[in-house]
């Protein structure tokens, strides 16, 4: 007399890939929702390259400013560098070309002009800022 | 030996061997949400966090805000755009307060950072409204002997003289003359001079240390001088002025018996040499002592050529 097996082995599998499949859907989406919209991992141990746009122009700003004090070109171009720009020194001419043209903070185009010069770099607009001949520095 | 009930057993046991463990279906969809949920967290929070591109100054790293707040410190510096400095500060948030700003000072002098940023942050922190000993040494609010310093001529100066006995300053100094001289263009020249060397002795018990004074032209107390020491084998600094309760030019520094010690203002001064412990006199205790030096900042106004 043989034994009739009311569940055969491959609908017991099925079953239980289905259910574990239907409890990781759920989890997936779940966790999801909690990793990237609850509850995400804020990350507040950034550097300056996250930094909105503006922000980014502003510690341009500062960076040259911070120089005309220290005059500390190394520390200048370590700073340029953490902001993750493709292209550091252009993003400073671009800073220095607008921050003169939207005739802002003169002391502050003075302090960009200086350290985008000290980097080799020019614009033309930058020329009232360089001293004229026949000036004395500090004259 | 064929016993109907050992048979049935035995049949029973083969035919659930056949099936295999068999679970409930809500166990298998809770290791399906454990599962999903633990991966889906590792993409969300490890894998594939959100990341931040549009971040305010608030999101940085310690290191990146204190270098923020130090830079803000040297741009208000530089520019005196105080409006622009507070707009920074608020960007910052809670790390933009007058007290962070403090704490910053304080672990920046602790680093022995140079004495130009101490200066910026204690500007900065003064700005913000801060009142601290270590704000007023490095950015002492305007008194009334500072601008007298701009209509007064200079002291006469004064021979260093070396001295052992209690006297803490010459008395023989010349007080400055009242006499005011128009000064067309003030130049200043930082250097400081030794007036008096004077040994140190408690008759309570040994004070092995290096006290220096620092006042000013006018011999009033001078805080926020940078002293360096040095001995063989190492050196150090401190600032003088950071304990205001012993006088707002006085700083000092411990040192260690059968060390020599060679000591000059960081602004410029001759160099003190082998300062080293020695005993007082039996009237003053017979305890080992140290040294105290008084410099006086020669900053002074010269008249344009």
């Amino acid at each position: 007399m043989t034994e009739r097996n009311p569940f055969p082995w491959w609908r017991s599998l099925l079953r239980t890939i289905a259910w574990i499949g239907l409890g990781a859907l759920v989890g997936i989406g779940l966790g999801l929702l909690v990793g990237w919209v609850v509850w995400p991992l804020e990350y507040s141990e950034a550097d300056p390259s996250i930094l909105e746009i503006g922000y980014q122009r502003d510690y341009t700003l500062m960076i040259a400013s911070a120089y005309s004090l220290d005059r500390d070109l190394e520390l200048a171009r370590a700073r340029l560098r953490s902001l993750d720009l493709d292209e550091p020194n252009k993003w400073l001419l671009t800073v220095t070309v607008d921050h003169i043209l939207e005739g802002e903070n003169e002391i502050v185009s003075q302090h960009l002009v200086d350290l985008a010069s000290v980097l080799g770099l020019y614009s033309p607009v930058m020329d009232p800022y360089y001293p004229q001949p026949g000036t004395e520095v500090g004259g | 030996m064929n016993d109907p009930s050992l048979v049935s057993r035995a049949r029973r046991q083969r035919w659930l061997r056949s099936r295999g463990p068999r679970m409930s279906a809500g166990s298998l969809l809770m290791i399906g949400l454990i599962l999903g949920l633990a991966g889906a967290l590792y993409y969300a929070w490890i894998a594939e966090p959100v990341t931040f591109t549009e971040a305010s100054p608030a999101r940085l790293r310690d290191t990146f805000k204190q270098e923020y707040i130090l830079m803000l410190g040297q741009s208000f510096e530089s520019d005196g755009d105080w409006e622009l400095a507070q707009e920074r500060l608020d960007a910052l948030g809670e790390f933009g307060t007058g007290q962070a700003i403090v704490e910053q000072l304080e672990a920046s002098m602790r680093d022995g950072r140079p004495s130009s940023e101490l200066h910026s942050l204690a500007v900065l922190a003064r700005q913000a409204g801060v009142d601290s000993p270590v704000v007023d040494v490095f950015a002492p609010p305007p008194t009334p002997a500072l601008s007298a310093l701009a209509t007064s001529p200079p002291t006469p100066p004064v021979e260093p003289t070396i001295v052992f006995e209690g006297t803490l300053l010459p008395t023989g100094t010349p007080a400055p003359s009242a006499t005011p001289s128009p000064v067309p263009s003030p130049t200043l020249v930082p250097a400081f001079r030794l007036l008096s060397q004077v040994q140190v002795c408690d008759p309570k018990g040994p004070a092995e240390r290096i006290e220096v004074i620092t006042v000013d032209s006018f011999l009033e107390p001078l805080p926020g001088a940078e002293v360096l020491v040095s001995w063989e084998g190492g050196r150090d600094h401190f600032f003088t002025g950071y304990k205001p309760e012993l006088g707002q030019g006085y700083g000092d520094v411990n040192i260690n018996p059968d060390t020599s010690y060679q000591l000059m203002m960081a602004e410029g001064s001759q160099i003190v040499s082998d300062l080293r412990v020695e005993l007082c006199d039996s009237t003053a205790g017979g305890f080992p002592g140290g040294w105290r030096l008084t410099f006086q900042n020669t900053d002074v106004i010269q008249d344009s050529p």
